[in-house]
């Protein structure tokens, strides 16, 4: 029997290795941070306190405070792009989310590319989480896709708890069509047929990450979670004690909103020298001449929109008080951001218009709009319009399903642990979406596994204060229903469809004027000229860009009014006057 | 201007709908007024109820002391119309009312007698003046914000009614329209409203309206006019369950409990009774100006011949209006 078989010196042994190897263990797990991904739905730039608004986001903010604002991040357009580009790294036409499926043109159909949902052949944000050794969870809004080979489960998560659809109920399973009546949930790979007691979209979506990240700590790994509120997303649901909360506060009107907001950013330090606001949409008044019942109504929605919010930075808080008590909030990257701009069409409006199938839905499921008390209960399906959504998107000019910055431009606070960034610095790199799954294959030392993507790392930022994301000749571009933008160094070109725009590029200079208030395209054609070419001929072709043949906009020619002269020598607004011709043109009718 | 601002100035119209509820309204029974009476509306709104009742029993509705007259059965044929108004007073809101009691009441009485003994009354009888004050709940609703933004929650209110004896009085009459006397009553009429939403379609409340009952003394009381009638304080209870049916319907479960004053008519004293009554209200609102309720109430355990026993249809139409929305009407803003 040799010496080292003695029960007693293998004791000794493995305690001692035991003792060797558990700092190196420790140092390990410490040296692999956790992710936290927060994304809320529909958020406007300045609808938190850190970007100057003055809905109460105490724990957003903190979070500000404690890590960097960075006030050059884009999205794309709309929520399916945002959500299939923050998952794949990849531009969304390429993904599979080319436009919303609601808005999905003729020659648009069937394309790849064009699907809705992200294409299973590319590897997810989770998956190369998974593969570096992370717990993966994800609980919200999915919005990927709803057959079973593209449910969370299949793309990476370990656990899940979501809703697959884009905008529903935030109390119960109540959709908006009469062809799709039923909002769909899956929890852990399974099709829910029920929601849980109790449910509320942020509560139940926190609460679920909570169990999740609680219940995933038995086997040491960090987790990868992915928490994608449904708010501030219409219909503005929300319960007492928060729907009262912001009752009256918003009588002054949306024009009183958006100065004060502005006057916050510029006071924050948010904005660049020289800024202005942007102009309030032609269709709109100025809120200062409406008369007070006026007011009441339509200040009850930014009420909402606000409780929501606050509501949303209460559970944001809940999970971070969490992580504190588990001693894992220090060792958590936390990126918080938008899906896009704030919501300003109305949408519910379109889609369940008079005569419409989903008409008789709305009748029947959403209904309960008849009296400012009712909004925010069931079956109310309160949004607050174009108005507040400026007041949202302070001061950009915009909202939702537009590349105007508005639209595509959020509020993003990373903060990460043992950064060299000062707490509550403001930094103006020029920053994607499609950067986050670059940034983290980085971090956890993989290649990104999607091919060819503009997403740039951030970690050498991030690591170093020194270091910027992009540089002069970086550019990204912009594609949603027709409407057209590209952004290189400080330089825009935007094509947005009438009446939100021209129909014709325009050129801005996004160093000074966020607003877009000033079309230099005139005074700077070769600039012009060169992001134009840059669009058509580098971003369509290698981006599966399919511009569609009919845009929604058509529509809209009808129920507003026009900004741009459609004739000559006619003002907007007088464009379906009888037309007057030539006089030597005109004639007698021959008997 | 875009779809939500047009819903925007529609919604004065939609406010009509809301006010319905606050309606005017009186009750056959002089200290039960019915539900829902002391629910708030906008400062300045005028009201004019008119109650038609029809009454059964053995006690007149409208002496507060409700004295029995055993063996006897009373019909009448009343109707209750008046004015109120809402108004802000020392920043709490508040509301006078004056009802004033009219019609025919007849009384058979079968007791000692061969043959019944046929009597009766018509005319007018003693007005009836309330002054009610919120003391906790919601500020007086000045504005059509305010008025939109009502939510009852828990609010409480001050009351203080007095009768006053000016109305049709006979000596020596066994039924008479007018008390000859006068009395009044102190009150705390509190609401619970129950759910978070308050608005037409959904409002539940719990209405409890404690009060105690003050009576002068009748000189002139008696088959020949020279005895007094004197009656110590009651005290009452009244109850309200009330719910929205639709956005235009809504009823009430409706209990009353009377704790009557032990009361001296010349030389004979009595120990003061008490009695129970439930029934259900029903209202609509009918017009953009005028609701409509109906009624029933009946009392309990009244099988015993000195029992207290009333039974009572009402119709109340009370026709509301406030300049304010009149005006919006007038000019095609509330969406009428």
């Amino acid at each position: 029997m040799s010496f080292c078989h003695r029960p007693v010196f293998r004791q000794i042994l493995a305690t001692s290795l035991l003792i060797l190897l558990l700092p190196l263990s420790s140092f390990a797990e410490e040296q692999q941070p956790n992710i936290l991904i927060i994304l809320s739905d529909d958020m406007g730039w300045a609808d938190t306190g850190a970007f100057g608004g003055e809905i109460e986001t105490p724990n957003i903010d903190q979070i500000a405070r404690e890590g960097v604002r960075f006030v050059n991040f884009y999205t794309n357009p709309m929520c399916t792009p945002t959500r299939v580009t923050l998952m794949s790294g990849l531009d969304h036409h390429i993904a599979g989310a080319g436009t919303m499926t609601l808005f999905t043109a003729p020659n648009q159909q069937g394309k790849r590319g064009y699907e809705g949902w992200l294409l299973p052949d590319y590897k997810t944000l989770a998956n190369i989480m998974q593969e570096a050794g992370y717990n993966t969870y994800v609980s919200g809004k999915w919005d990927l896709g709803r057959f079973p080979e593209l449910i969370p489960t299949s793309r990476g998560f370990d656990r899940d708890f979501v809703m697959l659809d884009s905008h529903g109920s935030h109390y119960d399973m109540t959709n908006l069509y009469t062809d799709n009546p039923k909002l769909m949930f899956t929890e852990d790979g399974k099709y829910l047929t029920r929601l849980p007691k109790d449910y509320y979209s942020s509560k139940t979506y926190t609460d679920k990450m909570i169990s999740f990240i609680e219940e995933g700590r038995s086997n040491g790994k960090p987790f990868f979670a992915y928490l994608a509120y449904q708010a501030p997303h219409d219909p503005h649901h929300i319960d007492e004690p928060w729907r009262s909360k912001y009752q009256g506060k918003y009588d002054k009107g949306w024009t009183y909103f958006h100065r004060a907001r502005y006057s916050k950013q510029q006071a924050l330090g948010l904005l660049p020298e020289n800024s202005e606001l942007a102009e309030r949409y032609w269709y709109l008044p100025d809120s200062e001449v409406l008369a007070p019942i006026t007011l009441a109504t339509l200040g009850r929605h930014m009420e909402l929109y606000a409780a929501m919010m606050n509501n949303m930075d209460y559970h944001i808080g809940r999970l971070l008080e969490y992580l504190k008590e588990i001693g894992q909030y220090e060792n958590t990257v936390i990126i918080f951001f938008g899906d896009n701009g704030p919501e300003g069409n109305n949408t519910f409006e379109a889609i369940t218009a008079s005569g419409l199938s989903n008409n008789i839905f709305r009748a029947k499921h959403w209904s309960q709009e008849h009296h400012i008390n009712v909004l925010g209960t069931p079956n109310s399906y309160p949004e607050y319009g174009a108005g507040w959504a400026q007041v949202s998107a302070t001061p950009f000019y915009g909202h939702k399903s537009f590349p105007s910055e508005g639209g595509i431009r959020n509020a993003l606070i990373v903060k990460m642990p043992d950064s060299k960034h000062i707490g509550g610095t403001i930094r103006t790199d020029f920053m994607h979406v499609s950067d986050i799954m670059p940034t983290l294959t980085e971090l956890t030392g993989q290649e990104f596994p999607n091919g060819d993507t503009s997403g740039k790392s951030w970690l050498g930022m991030l690591r170093d204060p020194a270091q910027h994301v992009r540089d002069e000749d970086d550019w990204i571009g912009w594609e949603i229903m027709g409407a057209m933008a590209l952004r290189k160094g400080d330089w825009k070109i935007l094509n947005n469809w009438p009446p939100y725009g021209t129909g014709n590029w325009q050129l801005y200079d996004l160093k000074s004027d966020w607003a877009e208030r000033h079309d230099l395209a005139a005074v700077h054609p070769e600039i012009l000229k060169e992001l134009i070419s840059l669009y058509e001929n580098q971003y369509m072709p290698n981006n599966n860009i399919i511009l569609p043949n009919r845009a929604i906009s058509e529509s809209l020619w009808w129920n507003k009014p026009l900004r741009f002269p459609q004739f000559d020598n006619y003002p907007p607004g007088l464009y379906r006057q009888q037309y007057h011709p030539p006089p030597e043109m005109l004639a007698e009718p021959k008997e | 201007m875009n779809r939500r601002l047009i819903k925007a100035d529609k919604l004065p119209g939609l406010f009509i709908a809301a006010l319905i509820c606050m309606l005017v309204s009186v009750s056959a029974n002089a200290v039960s007024l019915p539900p829902r009476f002391y629910h708030k509306t906008l400062v300045g709104t005028n009201f004019i109820p008119i109650l038609g009742i029809s009454i059964d029993g053995n006690v007149n509705p409208l002496d507060p002391s409700y004295a029995v007259n055993a063996d006897a059965q009373i019909d009448g044929n009343l109707v209750m119309a008046g004015y109120a108004r809402n108004f802000s007073f020392f920043g709490r809101s508040a509301q006078l009312a004056y009802l004033q009691p009219m019609g025919d009441l007849s009384i058979r009485s079968t007791a000692g007698a061969e043959q019944p003994t046929d009597a009766s009354a018509n005319g007018f009888g003693d007005p009836f003046f309330e002054f009610n004050m919120n003391l906790i709940g919601p500020d007086p609703q000045r504005t059509l914000p305010d008025a939109l933004r009502y939510n009852p929650g828990f609010s409480m209110d001050i009351l203080i009614d007095l009768s006053v004896p000016i109305g049709e009085y006979n000596e020596g009459e066994a039924i008479n329209m007018g008390m000859n006397r006068v009395w009044g009553r102190v009150g705390f009429p509190m609401i619970l409203q129950i759910g978070d939403v308050w608005a037409p379609g959904h409002r539940t409340s719990l209405e409890v309206i404690p009060a105690v009952i003050l009576y002068g003394d009748n000189d002139d009381f008696g088959p020949n006019g020279d005895l007094t009638q004197s009656t110590d304080p009651g005290s009452s209870l009244a109850m309200h369950f009330t719910h929205d049916l639709n956005d235009d319907i809504w009823i009430s479960l409706d209990y009353t409990y009377l704790q009557l004053g032990d009361s001296e008519v010349g030389p004979v004293e009595s120990d003061g009774q008490s009695f129970s009554s439930v029934g259900a209200t029903i209202s609509t609102q009918i017009t953009r100006n005028m609701v409509a309720s109906f009624g029933y109430q009946s009392t309990l355990d009244d099988n015993a011949p000195e029992d207290i026993k009333m039974s009572t249809f009402s119709l109340n139409f009370t026709f509301f209006w406030a300049p304010l929305l009149d005006g919006l009407h007038r000019i095609g803003s509330d969406g009428e």
